[in-house]
């Protein structure tokens, strides 16, 4: 049933244009059709999977491999230089450390703009506050600039915003491992609650994290899918490449 | 929906477009530029009163200089009342588009933590930046017509028509906001040449004459600049006490439309690519 389809990416590739001089830019834009001003660097490539409702992903790969590319298209927040993204249903992005934060204004006043941009309405944010202040329990710092916070702080603040957006997919990138083990106990004990009617999406680099959280796992290399299937037989398969690879920069290539 | 009107209603839908996508925002509108607002006033003791401080300081050294003891100018006097109202009447709307056209290029740049790290609609940015604007204008407005009340003893009741220029002149405004921003974005050479063409626009709109005060030759061109009519028909209807001039009136409309329209299409073409560029 195309109903409990969640997320559908098709072939889904995104390349940055790396410029040599900022004005080529403009020259791309003008003369594109003539000319190539710029260089390639394949982010993503290929990329295809479905994901039904309820179900729950864990995205694995080294640093650049592309995961987090890979979910900023997935929110839309950047478009794939080819292929397609469905998603079907609310998003709730806890994307890295900021989460569009303004450091000048309290987590309170953040709270309120970050809820709306996730599609809540200011007054059911609001009436929700005492609760998004309980979940992110960071005391008096609530009314406080968010300058003055840790990264911690920040994560808690961010993810207790996603846990009240009513979504219905959260996506979130690496920041679990920010919090303290209070925290991230708290956090899985809520993703393990929102599973039962939402899906997830799960980058990150805690083996633990990915097979207790996730029913099915996408290994990403170089930008391409090298394997997906359970995670008690990918994550073994990733760990043992990862400790036989050099870690050098050659991962890194832009193509001329 | 009726399907033998499929071609129609599409391009009405286009047609809707800025205003429904403006219009499902507005909630976020609303909050961001609450924040604009309490970001702005934070830590400043006086708050809000700097904001009326400075239109009211320019204004009262307009009315010193043109009507105090100095007498400058007074040929240019003669027609237009009080010159002071004169020139500041057309300074709000000129400065409303000044600011916006000067921060359009780096809208985008602005707010490239926003656009990277949550699902934010970029074309609201457009929408926030024109509401911003029109607080502040607003504000000078009020200050104007204190002033013009002190000194003439009245306003014209035209002054509650204003709403009819006002609605065109922002869609233009968008329009231009949006084609820039996205121009900006991806050349920071735009926002170098509108600070050194800023000057010369405010001496080619009729901020400090009057387009009839123009010899004939250049007259006729003198409303080619949008900025022009709607100068003239705020003057109009708010020191005046006149109509706005209807071939005027439909022109500007006319233009401010298609900048409107054009400027959200630019900008929605390039909207994804933007966010790389930032």
């Amino acid at each position: 049933m195309s109903s409990d389809l969640m997320i559908r990416a098709a072939g889904v590739g995104k390349s940055y244009q790396f410029y040599t001089h900022y004005g080529d830019r403009f020259k791309q834009m003008i003369f594109g059709r003539f000319k190539k001003y710029y260089r390639d660097y394949w982010v993503l490539r290929d990329i295809s999977f479905e994901a039904k409702r309820g179900e729950s992903i864990g995205i694995i790969g080294r640093n650049g491999a592309g995961k987090s590319t890979l979910l900023q298209i997935i929110c839309g927040i950047t478009a794939p230089t080819y292929g397609e993204v469905e998603v079907h249903g609310r998003i709730a992005p806890v994307l890295s450390l900021g989460a569009g934060f303004d450091t000048e204004l309290t987590g309170r006043e953040n709270a309120i703009i970050g809820g709306v941009v996730l599609g809540v309405k200011r007054a059911d944010i609001i009436r929700r506050f005492e609760s998004i202040a309980d979940f992110a329990a960071i005391g008096q710092f609530i009314d406080q600039p968010m300058k003055l916070y840790s990264s911690g702080m920040f994560m808690r603040l961010a993810f207790a915003i996603c846990a009240h957006a009513d979504a219905e997919l959260m996506v979130i990138d690496e920041s679990l491992a920010v919090g303290d083990s209070a925290f991230q106990d708290k956090c899985k004990e809520f993703l393990h609650k929102f599973r039962r009617t939402g899906s997830i999406l799960l980058v990150s680099h805690s083996a633990a994290e990915v097979s207790n959280l996730c029913d099915r796992v996408i290994w990403i290399d170089r930008g391409r899918i090298r394997e997906a299937g359970k995670p008690n037989e990918i994550i073994p398969k990733y760990q043992s490449a990862v400790h036989e690879e050099h870690d050098d920069a050659s991962r890194f290539l832009i193509e001329a | 929906m009726l399907p033998a009107n499929n071609g129609g209603t599409r391009s009405l839908r286009w047609l809707a477009l800025p205003f429904t996508t403006g219009w499902q925002h507005r909630e976020l509108i609303r909050v961001i530029v609450q924040r604009e607002f309490a970001q702005r006033f934070r830590g400043a003791a006086l708050g809000w009163i700097w904001a009326v401080i400075g239109p009211l300081v320019m204004l009262s050294a307009y009315t010193i200089v043109f009507t105090g003891p100095f007498k400058i100018s007074a040929s240019a006097q003669a027609g237009v009342g009080h010159y002071a109202l004169f020139i500041f009447a057309a300074l709000i709307p000129f400065n409303l588009f000044n600011e916006l056209f000067a921060r359009a290029p780096n809208l985008m740049r602005e707010n490239a933590w926003f656009l990277k790290k949550t699902i934010f609609p970029s074309d609201t940015l457009g929408w926030i930046a024109l509401c911003r604007a029109l607080v502040y204008a607003g504000i000078s407005f009020v200050i104007l017509l204190a002033f013009e009340l002190a000194l003439t003893g009245s306003i014209p009741p035209t002054v509650l028509l204003i709403p009819i220029v006002l609605v065109p002149y922002c869609l233009m405004l968008l329009g231009v906001v949006w084609f820039f921003a996205a121009l900006g974005s991806l050349t920071q050479d735009v926002a170098h040449i509108i600070t050194s063409i800023m000057p010369l626009i405010i001496f080619g709109s009729p901020v400090f004459y009057s387009v009839s005060d123009v010899p004939e030759p250049a007259r006729s061109f003198a409303y080619l600049n949008p900025l022009a009519g709607y100068i003239e028909m705020t003057r109009d209807l708010v020191l005046h006490g006149a109509l706005p001039d209807l071939a005027i009136y439909a022109g500007s409309w006319t233009v401010s439309m298609l900048i409107f329209w054009g400027g959200h299409a630019v900008f929605m073409r390039y909207r994804s690519i933007l966010v790389d560029v930032v």
